[in-house]
């Protein structure tokens, strides 16, 4: 009687297989879904730890073990293999990675599968969690036709992914991603540059990451993208201002803007070793608002306005091919690069919480046995790796992010960019201003952040929990309140 | 008030003394041309009539018999209705069929401007004083009038043959010069940006089209342009059976296909005079009750989306997919349903399908509320939502909106409560109105939110409805070929509000004249009316929140 | 030795984009050359150990000023007409000669001056900072209070456009 579901042999392999995953994935009749099994979540933590620890230690051979071979400890070359090591290998790769994990991860929070079609070698087994799909992807960008509108400025328009690109490849030259060490006669850091300027660079780069979103939407001689480029330029002005804003207590505190000197005072302790000296503790608003500053210059969800794809398109509306790949490899590395420079000024980048980097360095050399020279290697590996994970919890956090929040509109952007995030850091930079006059061992402003932390926490607690009872309550009690309708 | 009272109320009041049209099953007072608005006016004003919502102008053309010497008519027919006092009545002018022209009733009713022009595309009715009575489902350039009974339709538009013959045997058209654009008559003013938001753009699908003039951000005038989607569904019904009807009333609204093939049921069966088994009621309300819910699931799973938050939706398409999966079982089919017979369902319902909805629903209930956890209470979806494009009960009511629409207003209107049809005088439920929930009544949270709690009624009408179905036939035993001359209005309420049938049988086995009415029309026509002043994405989000669905405002 | 050659390239293509932004025909295209001239130039700045210079020439010019030019020609969009002809005018010819003066006079006053030995502290953050805060704190003060100043003329002359 009733039409069931065709046999398998009727419908072919490959939909059986979308059939399966899908009763997989939310269950028959069912809306409810599995829960994470301990196992599946300990094979999951080991499996990304030994992939942070490949990272460390890719880029520590790479930096140490070739400035060792070559003889370079010490001198500005080791800056280019900082290029190699920290730019190529850990943002390059984790920007690349995330083209597919961005995918799996909203996949997961979808209830769907995700990627996983691209195989090696056609083999069942070899989906590697969707990374072939890189080939794929990367494949179809390079052979897609590369097409100029007509009427469009041709230069800016080829122009414009490239100016996309490299700012937000830039900055990651000034980020330290792990200490600075001396072993086996040789000395190297990890940052490409160590220059004066430190957050003066991030900021003179990023004010300049604008012109590829604004060239791009008005070289395509497109209205859509003439919209995307006038949001993409109104917004990422705007939220520079407080982007600036909000670090400047970072730097009263910190008194310092290099950006090495700022994550080597996080490694250290408040209060008699208590607190470990980070900017969260210090500027926990500040945090907030710069992380609201920062998600709008990389302009993701809640603040794709410039691409919002059911409104405008998008400011790269005409773009095809691998120039619209560059625009949207340009936003995962900008992504990456926003979470190392959170790590660095919030959360004592290469740093572990109330272990300083001497001590770890002593204990490992004295109390293991591993000798000066090789303790200074591992204590070094332990930092990239720290630094690393610390790095990719935020990479994860703005998926979230991204994947849950609904898009602002333009004129609210405006408001929340001028009339709450400015007067408020304005505010956090007074009062961290103050504290620091008074008291310049710091205690005071740790004191206020602290108190600052609590309160953010209270507010966000009691926010939500009204909330809920109001929506349970529009949910179950409804029909008393529609009998008085019209 | 019975038809009797309001033509005694119509001629106390005018002092005249209108024909009257009672041998059909909703009877109609006949207007003369010139009295039109007069009586128009009468009926929307006084105070025991109140006939503020016009449902659907019809145009039916009646040429003259062949060895007849009067010239032929066009009727064009006024359905309306009165939500304060729960009356109907329909009244129809006779136009002369040569040159067709009637006063417009467009200031009295706002809603009836783009029925107007679809009544002048298909019909060729001239409608003195409509401020822009323009072609509005076929191209500006169409020859004819398609729903005229002598329409011969042209072999080719722009060198596109437009036959089936002539489309095989055409040579294969390897590249198309783009189109020449007319020159602007009227050259707007700098400021202002022209877009054109569709036919292809994410948020119109290739469906339908805006035009828009922004300044900046901020829109100016919106011209819904439709249309895309026009395959003529009334004139198909007139040229196939009434059974044959029902598969193309599936495409009327892919959406909510169990609606559309309910309310085409019932017209016939008003028609045919056949009375539907207790059972195949049953049947009917859990099908359209389970529809509803999908259809619900992808309005306010899209909104979301709409809005930038991309998450809901899926998780909602995940529910949907398990009621897709029941839909095959209750009758094959998991888009478009044709499950209806006149006099009955196709297929019955058995125990094992109603465990699996049951079983479903306990799941799907809890659901709802972790939905809303996710979305509903999100401080930038109600940000974005909230007294976001206001439509006050009587602009809704002068628009004629329906449905959730409609209620999200304010207005306590259901065609499941107020009339009830089927079996839904006998079960439980509650009709959700707009509260003003997080802005004002009417705004789109209000409309967003009715239908998130409609889903809740739904569940409870199919747990009623799987408890009560009794045993017995799903579909009436005989049912004649051919119905007697006669006219009804069938209505169901949809998942977009009332699906008007109104069929004209002349005694042959097909019909006369069918005329859909659907709620999505009308919501496309209010956005006109609401947008000056609205930033750009609000329109994205005001088309989601209305839940327009283009083949149903198209046909 | 590796500065000579950077400053002579970059002093080169600084020139290219200088002669850009007048030759061009298109207003973006003289607007990106500037864009151009002035990342050339804050390179040279970094030569000469003038950080804070650099930062603030990419961040204050190209950045923001730059951006404000930009979004002004965008919304422009002018014809082919209005681009106008390139052709010898008075102006030109007036202008050249100007240009040409300056040149020189500048180059004889340059020529005249010792050439430092190799890049001086002054222009790291830390220094420019406390020369700014010590000893030019009130022309700082003064010019914050100047700008505050033309901000509110230009939200005053905004709100009566709007």
């Amino acid at each position: 009687m009733a039409a069931v579901n065709p046999p398998a042999s009727e419908i072919g392999g490959l939909q059986e297989e979308t059939l399966q995953s899908r009763r997989a994935v939310g269950g028959e009749g069912s809306g409810r879904r599995s829960r994470l099994s301990p196992l599946r979540l300990a094979r999951a933590v080991v499996l990304v730890g030994v992939v942070f620890g490949a990272a460390a230690g890719l880029i520590l051979t790479i930096v140490f073990g070739l400035a060792h071979l070559l003889g370079i400890g010490g001198t500005e070359w080791v800056g280019l293999l900082n290029i190699v090591g920290v730019a190529f290998i850990l943002v390059m790769m984790t920007a690349t990675l995330l083209i597919v994990a961005e995918r799996k991860w909203s996949a997961r929070m979808q209830n769907r599968v995700g990627p996983s079609r691209a195989r090696l070698f056609r083999n069942e087994k070899w989906a590697f969690y969707g990374i072939p799909h890189l080939a794929a992807d990367g494949l179809k960008m390079i052979f897609k036709e590369d097409f100029v509108p007509p009427g469009a400025a041709r230069l800016v328009f080829s122009l414009a992914p490239v100016l996309a690109f490299v700012p937000a490849f830039a900055l990651i030259a000034v980020v330290p991603v792990g200490p600075d060490i001396m072993a086996f006669g040789t000395e190297v850091r990890f940052q490409v540059a160590r220059i004066d300027m430190g957050i003066l660079f991030i900021f003179a780069v990023a004010s300049v990451a604008v012109f590829g979103a604004t060239l791009a939407g008005w070289s395509a001689n497109n209205n859509f993208g003439m919209l995307g480029a006038l949001r993409a330029a109104a917004q990422m002005i705007s939220y520079e201002v407080a982007l600036a804003l909000t670090l400047v207590g970072v730097i009263i505190v910190f008194q310092t803007i290099r950006l090495e000197e700022i994550a080597a005072f996080q490694d250290g302790t408040m209060w008699g070793g208590l607190i470990p000296a980070w900017g969260i503790f210090f500027q926990p608003f500040a945090l907030i608002l710069f992380l609201a500053a920062a998600f709008a210059e990389v302009k993701r969800a809640p603040f794709d306005l410039p691409e919002a794809e059911s409104e405008i398109i998008g400011y790269f509306v005409e773009y095809s091919g691998m120039k619209f790949g560059l625009f949207m490899f340009a936003e995962f590395i900008e992504i990456v690069a926003l979470s190392a420079l959170i790590v660095v000024l919030f959360f004592g980048g290469w740093s572990i919480p109330w272990v300083s980097h001497e001590a770890l360095q002593s204990w490992l050399a004295i109390d293991v046995g591993l000798g000066t020279d090789w303790a200074a290697l591992a204590a070094a590996f332990v930092g990239l790796f720290a630094f690393i994970a610390k790095m990719m919890f935020f990479v994860w956090l703005q998926m979230v992010i991204r994947w849950s929040f609904p898009r602002f509109r333009y004129d609210q952007i405006m408001n929340l960019g001028w009339k709450a995030l400015l007067p408020l850091s304005l505010v956090n930079l007074v009062v961290t201003a103050a504290a620091v006059v008074l008291d310049p061992t710091l205690s005071l402003a740790l004191a206020i952040g602290l108190g600052q932390a609590f309160l953010l926490i209270v507010v966000i607690i009691s926010a939500d929990s009204p909330k809920r009872g109001m929506m349970a309550a529009a949910q179950h009690d409804h029909p008393q309140e529609v009998s008085c309708s019209t | 008030m019975e038809f009797r009272d309001i033509q005694e109320r119509v001629h106390t009041g005018l002092g005249g003394s209108f024909e009257v049209q009672d041998e059909i099953h909703d009877p109609a007072i006949i207007v003369p041309k010139e009295q039109l608005r007069a009586v128009c006016g009468f009926l929307r004003d006084d105070e025991s009539l109140r006939m503020g919502t016009l449902r659907i102008i019809t145009g039916i053309d009646r040429p003259a018999k062949k060895d007849s010497t009067e010239s032929g008519s066009i009727e064009v027919v006024y359905h309306l209705c009165s939500y304060v006092h729960g009356h109907t009545v329909v009244i129809k002018t006779l136009l002369d069929r040569e040159a067709p022209k009637v006063d417009s009733v467009q200031d009295i009713w706002p809603t009836a401007n783009w029925h107007e022009r679809e009544t002048y595309d298909l019909l060729g009715v001239e409608f003195e004083g409509h401020p822009d009575l323009r072609r509005i489902m076929l191209p500006k350039d169409w020859v004819g009038h398609p729903l005229r009974k002598d329409y011969e339709p042209p072999k080719e538009y722009h060198g596109i043959p437009t036959t089936r013959e002539a489309v095989l045997q055409a040579p294969r058209v390897e590249k198309v010069s783009p189109a020449q654009h007319e020159p602007k008559s009227d050259e707007p003013p700098e400021r202002f940006i022209q877009l054109n938001m569709g036919p292809h753009h994410p948020a119109t699908h290739g469906v339908l089209n805006f035009l828009l003039e922004t300044d900046g951000e901020i829109l100016r005038r919106v011209k819904p342009d439709v249309g895309y989607l026009h395959r003529g569904m009334e004139k198909l019904a007139e040229r196939i059976s009434y059974p044959g009807t029902m598969p193309f009333t599936d495409r009327i609204d892919y959406l909510g296909a169990m609606f559309t093939n309910h309310g085409w049921a019932m017209a016939c069966e008003k028609l045919f005079g056949v009375e539907v088994p207790r059972r195949a009621d049953f049947c009917r309300v859990i099908a359209s009750e389970l529809n509803r819910l999908a259809s619900h699931l992808i309005a306010t799973g899209c909104l979301p989306m709409e809005v930038g938050a991309f998450t809901p939706f899926i998780h909602w398409l995940r529910e949907r997919e398990i009621i897709n999966d029941i839909m095959e079982m209750i009758c094959g089919a998991r888009l478009t349903y044709n499950y209806m017979r006149i006099g009955g369902v196709s297929r019955d319902i058995d125990q094992a399908t109603i465990d699996k909805i049951l079983g479903w629903l306990d799941n799907f209930e809890p659901t709802i509320d972790e939905f809303n956890r996710l979305i509903s209470g999100n401080e930038i979806f109600v940000k974005r939502l909230a007294n976001m494009a206001v439509i006050p009960a009587e602009v809704a009511v002068g628009y004629s909106l329906l449905g959730p629409n409609l209620r999200a207003s304010g207005v306590d209107w259901d065609v499941r409560k107020n009339e009830p049809y089927s079996v839904y005088g006998e079960l439980e439920f509650d009709v959700v109105t707009g509260q003003g929930w997080r802005g004002s009544i009417g705004d789109s949270y209000d409309r967003y939110f009715c239908r998130i709690l409609e889903m809740k009624e739904s569940v409870k009408i199919i747990r009623q409805a799987c408890d009560l179905m009794p045993e017995g036939p799903i579909i009436a035993p005989k049912v004649p070929k051919k119905p007697a001359a006669n006219e009804v209005y069938a209505r169901t309420e949809g998942p977009r509000g009332e699906a008007g049938f109104y069929v004209v049988s002349d005694g042959s086995d097909k019909p006369y004249r069918a005329r859909y009415r659907m709620g999505s029309f009308t919501a496309m026509s209010v956005i006109e009316a609401v947008t000056p002043g609205l930033m750009l994405a609000d329109l994205v989000a005001l088309i989601g929140s209305l839940d327009t669905i283009a083949p149903e405002v198209d046909r | 030795m590796t500065e000579a050659v950077l400053f002579w390239i970059l002093a080169v293509l600084a020139v290219i984009g200088g002669i850009g932004v007048i030759a061009s025909r298109r207003a973006m295209y003289s607007a990106m050359s500037l864009v151009w001239t002035l990342f050339c130039l804050a390179s040279l700045y970094v030569l000469l150990r003038a950080h804070l210079l650099a930062a603030l020439q990419v961040l204050v010019y190209a950045g923001a000023i730059m951006m404000l030019f930009v979004f002004v020609v965008m919304l422009l969009s002018m014809t082919d007409e209005e681009k106008g002809k390139a052709r010898a005018s008075g102006y030109g010819i007036a202008g050249s000669l100007a240009a040409g003066t300056i040149l020189v006079g500048v180059a004889f006053a340059v020529a005249g001056q010792p050439s430092p030995e190799g890049p001086l502290a002054v222009g790291t953050v830390r220094a420019v900072a406390l020369e700014l805060y010590t000893e030019h704190v009130l022309a700082f003060q003064v010019t914050a209070v100047l700008l505050l100043a033309a901000i509110i003329g230009a939200t005053v002359v905004a709100i009566r456009r709007i």
